[in-house]
């Protein structure tokens, strides 16, 4: 029958260990010594699929294993504010006023998209979505943050850099546009540490009415269980195992894990279940990811407090002879776990019907705690769910990073700074990202006000964050913004980290938009190194002070850890995905310069470091210390924008990230191609690179109408305003202390910009 | 100059979601008689060397295909003028 008992009673450590990787189930020693126990109580041996099943709900991809101390410790007490559900089901619930609540989930897909990067990331996004759409709601805006390898650098295995960097982005593209959800924000980064492990974290917004919201959990027993949408086969067998250590150069093993993704089955999948939804007919509802069924039936009960029943025969295979083990451990994509009541069956099965979805009656809620599976009339697993599901908790050795206290490091002035600005508007770091962002449709459903790029046709620049209206009727936006910034986690995990949460913040306030909550993905390396640990435990201390000081909930999030290949850990990468509130789509700031003979300021403190730029990058200078975040300014000066924001008095904001305040200016010009003049004598550093190119601090650019020059600067007292020139010409031009820096024409700049990225992707 | 085509396809048990939904289509279109379906990639090239089978090889490995994935194959057509 395909079923195999596998003795473990009496085992030695080492016959254990050698089972543990016989059944590829990827558990170490003392969790095979566990089993052991466990089934020694129940005086019998386990089944394979049982055995598969501990692996998966063990597994640091399903159980948080290693990060569960610390994101308990960090963020367990965190605000509350609108929160509708936070960290409990499969994304977090937010309530956004007017009795609607938008819902909002990130996820990593770092590994699948390293071995095959077109299916990786394509799937990536199907399964974000359906985070989504398992509580209720209709999906409305993808992000995607993604980090790519050096593109000059090897390849990863036979894949070459370019070739990664290429499909990962047609993958999110072909799944996304078929799908008809605009991506509107995101984020790229490259560094020679994701040579070998490419970062794919795609995040998706739903909306929908705050009544109709369906739970990951069942608490009714009777109720039926009904898997929806694809068939069942065997790609993404052991996934999650998978991810759950680091990538291997086995192509034969790694195979398995494979799979390209079919938006064709997913599209009506959420036109069926989202009219369900509409017509109350869904008690519970999961969607079907790492561990298939083995995890979501477990968790899906284990949270209700009640048990199941599961008739394996049940479930549509794509091939005839998988073992059951294959079956319910299965990854295969676009399913969905429904728990409804046996007098809805009918009108849900007139629904799946009607968008021509596959789906079957696998199993009925029981009560008790115990998940059983009949196969073939015979019963072939029998668990108990609190065992099954909670999961071993590590508290794994961590090394805190020393921060030396205060470390220079001094990188040279370029020979030319024309030149210098043209190299570093032309490297991978800064150049447009029009030739990705291009390849996603930003505007289907018709809800994108602020869309990725703004300014005149031909000519765009990057907006701060996208701006979205998503309920018909009412004017109210919701602001997204997804960011990264390796270099300075990596320079100092703690303010790093605030560094990179002001910078989404800032993002937000920039484009007219109050910051409202958070979504963290952390991708780390081995959790086995304590100086990785040390850095995700630094890291999460910091988001749990920032979202203390603002009152924003992380509302869901996710854990990446092993990213790496071989000797090499990935550089600490926590991605953020900040969303806000505009009261009104029509009031939200734009990026590009409006015109001539305005006025150019600079807002916030003077930040002289230089650590973690693209300058240095540029230098290859490593090292030093980072500054303080001024959480403090970074909240007055937001409350200040928003304030006037309404008003009109700001014509064009931007602030000042990757690339500093000339990079900050130069992406302004390009919008609308209008020059600016600048003198940069007021800006603090000892030299003129730092003054052009320090990116640290809560500074933003910002053009003002001369004749409300006065009403600007009453606003902003009390808070440091420079006013640095004007706008006005077609060229660049920076004078500092008299010296002429920079002087070279808008299209001259925003044509090695615009083509930065055209030999990459 | 020797006319070569590389047949990029899916290896087997790599569910190809195009030919998938083709071969439903069919289907509900009254093809009874079609029992599978599966869609080859082809590029030609024309290529004025004599090692062009690993000139073209090359160009397979670096740019069109993922091991993991694809397999590739390699004819000759013609020879051109």
């Amino acid at each position: 029958m395909n079923v195999r008992t596998v003795e473990i009673i009496g085992k030695s450590e080492a016959e254990l260990e050698k089972i543990s990787e016989e059944f590829s189930l990827g558990l170490s020693i003392s969790e095979m010594v566990q089993l052991r126990r466990y089934f020694t109580s129940l005086n019998r041996n386990p089944r394979d699929i049982e055995l598969q099943a501990m692996a998966q709900a063990w597994s640091e991809h399903c159980c948080y294993k290693s990060s569960k101390i610390h994101l308990k410790r960090y963020l367990s007490g965190l605000p509350k504010k609108d929160v509708v559900l936070a960290m409990e089901d499969d994304a977090g619930v937010l309530s956004m006023g007017n009795g609607y609540v938008y819902v909002v989930k990130m996820e990593s897909h770092n590994h699948p998209s390293a071995v095959e990067p077109y299916g990786g990331a394509a799937t990536g996004v199907g399964g974000i979505i359906r985070d989504i759409l398992c509580m209720g709601a209709q999906p409305v805006a993808l992000v995607d943050s993604l980090s790519f390898g050096d593109p000059e650098g090897p390849k990863n295995g036979p894949l070459s850099q370019r070739f990664l960097a290429s499909r990962i982005v047609a993958g999110i593209r072909d799944y996304g546009n078929r799908l008809g959800i605009p991506t509107v924000a995101g984020s790229i980064d490259f560094d020679s540490s994701y040579n070998h492990n490419p970062l794919v974290n795609a995040g998706c917004v739903g909306i929908a009415r705050e009544d109709s919201i369906v739970r990951s959990r069942v608490s009714d027993v009777g109720d039926l269980l009904i898997l929806a949408g694809g068939r069942t086969g065997r790609d993404g067998i052991h996934g999650v195992t998978f991810a759950s250590r680091r990538l291997t150069a086995d192509q034969e093993e790694n195979r398995r894990a494979v799979q390209l993704g079919n938006p064709i089955v997913e599209e009506p999948l959420i036109h069926a279940i989202l009219e369900m939804v509409s017509h109350h007919l869904v008690d519970a509802m999961k969607d079907l990811g790492g561990g298939g069924l083995s995890s979501s039936v477990g968790e899906m009960c284990y949270a209700g407090g009640t048990g199941a029943i599961i008739d394996l025969d049940n479930v549509i295979l794509k091939e005839e002879d998988m073992a059951p083990w294959e079956i319910w451990i299965s990854e295969s994509q676009e399913r969905m776990l429904l728990a409804v009541k046996e007098e809805n069956l009918q009108r849900i099965r007139e629904i799946f019907e009607s968008w021509d979805v596959e789906f079957s009656v696998i199993g009925r809620v029981v009560e008790g705690s115990n998940l059983r599976i009949r196969y073939r009339g015979t019963e072939i697993f029998n668990l108990d769910l609190p065992f099954l599901t909670s999961g071993p908790v590590y508290s794994r050795l961590y090394l805190l990073p020393k921060t030396p206290e205060r470390e220079e490091v001094f990188s040279p002035e370029p020979e030319n700074y024309n030149e210098f600005l043209l190299r570093a508007l032309a490297s991978p770091y800064l150049a447009s990202r029009a030739p990705v962002v291009r390849q996603y449709d930003f505007t289907v459903r018709g809800n994108t006000v602020r869309k990725p790029f703004n300014g005149l046709s031909g000519e765009q620049t990057h907006s701060d964050a996208a701006v979205i209206k998503p309920i018909e009727g009412l004017d109210i936006g919701l602001g997204i913004t997804s960011d990264s910034n390796s270099q300075i986690v990596a320079a100092d995990p703690y303010r790093g980290t605030l560094h990179l949460l002001g910078e989404a913040y800032r993002n937000l306030i920039s484009s007219g938009v109050r910051p409202h909550s958070l979504v963290d993905c952390l991708n780390f390396g081995d959790p086995e190194d304590p100086v990785v640990m040390g850095q995700f435990a630094e890291s999460l201390r910091a988001t749990g002070e920032f979202c203390n000081f603002f009152n924003m909930p992380v509302t869901a999030g996710n854990v990446s850890l092993y990213n790496g290949s071989g000797d090499t850990q990935i550089k600490p990468s926590p991605v953020f995905m900040m969303i806000g509130l505009v009261p009104d789509v029509k009031k939200v700031n734009k990026t590009a310069f409006q015109g001539e003979h305005h006025s150019i300021f600079l807002l916030g403190n003077d930040s002289t470091s230089m650590v973690g730029s693209i300058y240095h990058k540029l230098m290859n200078v490593e090292g030093g210390t980072i500054e303080d975040a001024d959480l403090d300014e970074l909240r007055k000066l937001g409350d200040a924008i928003l304030d006037v924001t309404p008003r009109g008095l700001i014509l064009s904001i931007h602030d000042i990230s990757q690339g500093g305040l000339v990079g900050a200016l130069c992406e302004m010009a390009f919008g609308n191609n209008v020059g600016f003049h600048v003198e940069l004598d007021k800006v603090a550093g000892a030299r003129p690179s730092i003054k052009l190119f320090s990116e640290l601090g809560n500074r933003f650019i910002v053009e003002v109408d001369p004749s409300r020059e006065e009403e600007f600067l009453e606003h902003f007292r009390g808070l440091k305003v420079t006013r640095l020139g004007s706008t006005g010409g077609d060229r660049a031009i920076i004078e500092d202390c008299s010296v002429r820096l920079i002087d070279i024409g808008i299209t001259e700049l925003s044509n090695v910009w615009n083509h930065g990225l055209d030999r990459i992707i | 100059m020797v006319k070569v085509r590389i047949e990029v396809s899916y290896l087997d048990g790599v569910e190809d979601p195009e030919a998938l939904t083709i071969f439903k289509n069919l289907s509900s279109l009254g093809y009874d008689s079609v029992k599978s379906l599966r869609i080859i990639r082809s590029y030609e090239l024309d290529i004025d060397s004599p090692h062009y089978e690993s000139v073209a090889r090359d160009i397979g490995q670096n740019l069109m295909i993922n091991p993991v994935i694809h397999r590739m194959k390699i004819v000759k057509v013609e020879d051109v003028e």
